[in-house]
């Protein structure tokens, strides 16, 4: 009987190999490491299964440990400087990410990947001219980084440095080719008040498009500028329309929430626009919802439509 | 020695007795074997290549002016790569720059062994570096562009005049065509099957055979991840991927999205690892789409279809986040009939994960899809959960929960054409007119399931991939599973008048899965292609009696003058070495047997695994260092406590995980303890063989 059952379980079962989720790997791991103790890859495999289930301080206590027993270990620090980040403890994962930068040797874009970490960490803590800093340093390390471009453009807004907001994301779009950088480098015209020369580049956007929705809205913003009302405002109607058309019916998305709010504000349609940037702060819409509400809140200050400035993020024209 | 799996072993438990002379395992094993091959079935090889090559040629990153061929060799060679349009006609020849070349030569601190010690001099050691590749690997990309779309050409790889590629018609390309062609396309799409074990070839033969019996061969073929297990290092991607697919990577592109095994060793954020060494993608928008500027997500454009894949492994999958300002900005260019999108986690499953409750995948769900829905995807294809799950039409169902299908179903027919009848859609790209999700994890690791996604229309739980045909306004994908059946078949169709959304209150709802009461365990399947360490009738040294001091006999340098030297089986109860066991400490009889063994590059082996019987539990050591254990609770030697009778019987595959972690080049020591539960069992012994994947 036991021949049968062990020949039955055997090749022929298609279940071979079983794969059983995370809390499946959890136990098996806590039971290889009862048995044969611990070890930093273990305790790596398991942090990667508490994470997945959004058990983080599980997941920092088994990094902590596989640390503890590969202290030089770039890709053990980095895994703990997130999750520590990630779960709101800013002072360690800064004093992880130092451990990090001290270790010799470190490559480029591994030095690069610390360095966005920490400069993550000095943006939530509000230190702009740090996270700046860690964005630079962390481009020289790895010129090909896009989301440092990305970072480093929002930092610079922030900080009201338009002209070499414009010039980094020139040079990341020469190095890296990355679309999105062009994107940006068209907002940080707008914002820089350069209408003219952004018109040029948005009205070869819009010939391209599918759904020209956004980019009519950048249009809009150049048009506003140049004081061609009319056509701002038909632009933003028709991307209104265009974004109505698409928004899905369950959940709010994000982006299309932000693109609304914005021709809303553009339209000077005040109370709508900050019902969208309400709904996009919660749905995880992040600062852009933030600074809009800001923007637009009765209580707080005004800003005039124009250009943006330092601080201030969209729309400006 | 090279050897493939599937042989007729002996059982421990058939010598003398008094058990059945031959296990019924051991029986039916030999029986699929024999059948399968009497059935004819295609085999292919995964063989390791013949030096210099060290990874056969494949194409990469194609465009309709452009493909590239990339391969690698042990030590340099004077790459020439030699093309044209017919296979007796190669006269064209790639130029030195167009060819890029790269090297793995020991990174700080690691042993390079002493015939790559030459190798390190300036020039090469300015190479772009492989990052994790067995030292003295060269790999070579070489692009071919100023092709016209649809080109197709032949290649060979030369040495300076030496040839090292044969000839053969199966050495060629294809260029991409001109985006927007409308003409029939098929492409091959398959996840989680990089284990390099029989799964997985079953389900590549299977594909063939269906594909050359329909008539119509592959374009292309996208892997959603987990190609490379057990976590995406060189040597795994190479055993169990290149070696693996190596017939069809050497005409065929696969567009890759990185799974979590991968990811322990390769990182979206960086662009360093074996993954990123092993594919070259388009990130200037080179095939079409959003330059990306990286390669952990990107674009390409087949004809009339668009695809985009993503990271869903290692980056933020935020709508703030560079990835998905990046989809959206995609989404907004792309102007194809078609909409396929891939990644690998599951934004809907219950195979072998849970979509509602793992991270990675709610996030998808609740961040990507909204995207990717309101930019008019009609396919998502993923992976992670091993399983084969294909959904209806359906539409906005992003939230946590969501995973009720109400309100979200837009058609809850089986989409096929000779069932309920095809999807419908208007033509375009139109947001919210409904995609198909299919979850095809299902390539050759174990299979697994939790329950039943309720947006699920078809829910197999085989071994198989998805085969994908798209001609004008019809998209028709098939599960062809490892028998090459197909086993589902659904379309979608985009016509005028087509396409009326209408959210169902009470769509068809599948079964509820009733899971069975006890899974039975089942043994870890052997590798498909290895090489013998430690050969049947070795002789080994055993301990003539009691147990060994301390862990030194685990180590080399140890002094086993006292030891015997015995062939296997090691069969205390059956008087090939008259015991002085049972052993007084413990009361039940112990063994202890080591042996050396020759690895000449350690960063080559993939995994050891032990071919073993025994009973009751054992203890395997590499170099000292513990590398598996079965059925002995704590500690070792004369300390084992916890021994427990083995359930199964015969010789079983144990791979010794972390062991290629603690090997040398030379002389390496396997030793293994074999503990009976009892004072009284009477199948105690022990019968081994070392074998190397590679
Ligand atoms: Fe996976």
């Amino acid at each position: 009987m036991r021949l049968l059952a062990a020949a039955l379980a055997g090749w022929l079962v298609l279940v071979a190999l079983a794969h059983e989720g995370p809390e499946h790997e959890i136990e098996e791991l806590s039971r290889r490491m009862a048995e044969g103790g611990e070890n930093a890859d273990l305790l790596l495999e398991r942090a990667i299964e508490y994470r997945t289930l959004g058990r983080w301080a599980e997941a920092e206590t088994d990094l902590r440990r596989a640390a503890r027993l590969h202290p030089d270990d770039p890709l053990l620090l980095r895994e703990l400087a997130q999750v520590q980040f990630r779960r709101g403890r800013v002072d360690e994962a800064m004093s992880t990410l130092r451990q990090a930068l001290r270790r010799p040797g470190l490559a480029g874009p591994e030095r690069a990947a610390f360095l966005m970490i920490r400069s993550e960490a000095h943006a939530a803590r509000r230190s702009w001219r740090e996270a700046l800093a860690d964005c630079d340093e962390a481009l020289r390390c790895d010129p090909s980084l896009v989301p440092a471009y990305l970072e480093r453009s929002g930092l610079q807004r922030r900080l009201g440095l338009a002209r070499d907001r414009i010039t980094g994301l020139e040079e990341g779009r020469r190095r890296t080719g990355a679309g999105i950088l062009a994107v940006e480098r068209v907002e940080a015209l707008l914002d820089d008040g350069q209408w003219a020369k952004a018109l040029g580049w948005i009205e070869a956007e819009i010939r391209s498009s599918r759904l020209p929705g956004t980019w009519r809205i950048r249009r809009a913003r150049a048009l506003k500028g140049l004081g061609r009302r009319a056509e701002a405002e038909e632009d933003l109607r028709a991307s209104i329309a265009e974004i109505d058309r698409r928004m899905p019916a369950d959940r709010p998305e994000v982006a299309l929430l932000l693109d609304r709010a914005l021709a809303r504000e553009l339209l000077g349609e005040t109370e709508s626009a900050l019902a969208d940037y309400a709904a996009a702060r919660e749905s995880g819409g992040g600062e852009a919802a933030l600074e809009g509400l800001r923007r637009l809140r009765p209580s707080g200050p005004a800003r005039p439509v124009g250009r943006r400035s330092p601080g201030s993020t969209r729309p400006g024209g | 020695m090279r050897h493939s799996t599937m042989r007729w072993c002996l059982p421990l438990g058939a010598r003398g007795s008094g058990r059945a002379a031959i296990s019924l395992r051991s029986l039916v094993l030999l029986g699929v074997w024999v059948l399968m091959d009497l059935m004819g079935r295609p085999r292919l090889r995964a063989a390791n290549p013949e030096p210099p090559m060290a990874r056969l040629p494949y194409v990469q990153a194609s465009g309709p002016d452009r493909v590239h061929v990339l391969w690698r060799t042990e030590g340099p060679i004077r790459p020439v790569l030699r093309w044209g349009t017919r296979p007796d006609r190669l006269d064209r020849v790639v130029g030195k720059d167009d060819l890029v070349v790269r090297a793995s030569l020991g990174a700080a601190g690691q042993a390079v062994p002493a015939r790559w010690q030459a190798l390190r001099t300036p020039e090469n050691l300015a190479l772009p570096k492989l990052h994790s590749a067995p030292v003295g690997t060269f790999q070579y990309e070489a692009r071919i562009d100023g092709l016209e779309p649809d080109a197709v050409g032949y290649y060979a790889i030369f040495d300076g005049d030496r040839r090292l590629t044969p000839e053969s018609a199966d050495h060629r390309f294809r260029a991409q065509p001109k985006a927007g062609t409308v003409r029939p396309y098929r492409f091959w799409v398959l996840g989680d099957s990089g284990t390099g074990r029989e799964a997985q070839r079953a389900v590549h033969e299977g594909m063939l055979r269906w594909v050359r019996e329909d008539g119509r061969p592959l374009d292309f073929w996208i892997h959603v991840g987990d190609m490379a297990y057990g976590t995406g290092r060189d040597v795994e991607f190479q055993s169990r991927f290149f070696e693996s697919y190596a017939d069809t990577l050497r005409h065929l592109v696969c567009w890759p999205a990185m799974g979590n095994h991968e990811g322990h060793t390769s990182k979206g954020s960086t662009g360093i690892g074996p993954y990123y060494d092993a594919y070259l993608v388009p990130t200037r928008g080179e095939s079409g789409g959003l330059a990306s500027g990286t390669e952990a997500y990107y674009s390409f454009d087949h004809g009339n279809l668009h695809f985009i894949c993503l990271d869903s492994h290692d980056l933020d999958r935020k709508p703030a986040g560079a990835m998905a300002k990046w989809l959206k900005a995609d989404l907004e260019k792309a102007k194809a009939d078609w909409l396929v999108a891939f990644w690998h986690h599951p934004p809907y499953t219950k195979g072998s994960h849970d979509s509602d409750k793992e991270a990675d995948l709610i996030e998808m769900r609740h961040h990507i899809l909204p995207i990717l829905e309101s930019g008019g995807v009609d396919l998502v294809l993923t992976g992670h959960s091993h399983i084969y799950e294909r959904s209806m039409l359906m539409d906005g169902a992003y939230s946590t929960s969501a995973t009720v299908a109400e309100n979200f179903i837009l058609d809850d027919g089986d989409g096929d054409p000779s069932g309920d009848g095809p999807y419908q859609k208007r033509p375009g790209l139109r947001a919210h007119e409904g995609t198909v999700q299919v979850v095809a994890g299902h390539s050759g690791a174990g299979l697994g399931r939790v329950g039943t996604s309720p947006v699920m229309r078809r829910t197999i739980l085989e071994h198989g991939s998805l085969v994908v045909d798209v001609n004008g306004d019809t998209l028709v994908g098939r599960m062809i599973n490892r028998d090459g059946l197909e086993r589902d078949r659904f379309s979608l169709v985009k016509r005028e008048g087509g396409g009326l959304v209408r959210r169902l209150a009470l769509p068809w709802q599948p079964p509820e899965y009733k899971a069975p009461s006890k899974e039975p365990k089942t043994p870890h399947p052997p590798p498909l292609d290895y090489r013998v360490l430690i050969p049947e009738g070795s002789t080994w040294s055993q301990l003539a009696s009691g147990h060994p001091q301390g862990t030194a006999w685990t180590r080399a340098g140890f002094d086993a003058a006292g030891w015997a030297d015995r062939q296997p089986p090691f069969d205390l109860g059956r008087g090939r070495l008259k015991p002085a066991n049972p052993s007084s400490t413990t009361g039940r009889p112990s063994l202890y047997v080591r042996r050396e063994f020759t690895v000449p590059q350690a960063d080559k082996v993939t995994e050891l695994g032990l071919w073993v019987d025994y009973a009751d539990g054992i203890v395997v050591h590499v170099n000292g260092q513990e590398v598996a254990r079965a059925n002995v609770g704590r500690s070792s030697g004369r300390n084992a406590q916890g021994v427990k009778p083995r359930e199964d019987s015969g010789f079983v595959y144990l791979p010794l995980g972390p062991a290629h972690r603690h090997l040398v080049d030379g002389v390496n020591v396997l030793a293994i303890e074999c503990h009976a539960h009892s004072d009284g069992a009477i199948d105690f012994g022990l019968d081994a063989r070392l074998w190397m994947e590679d």
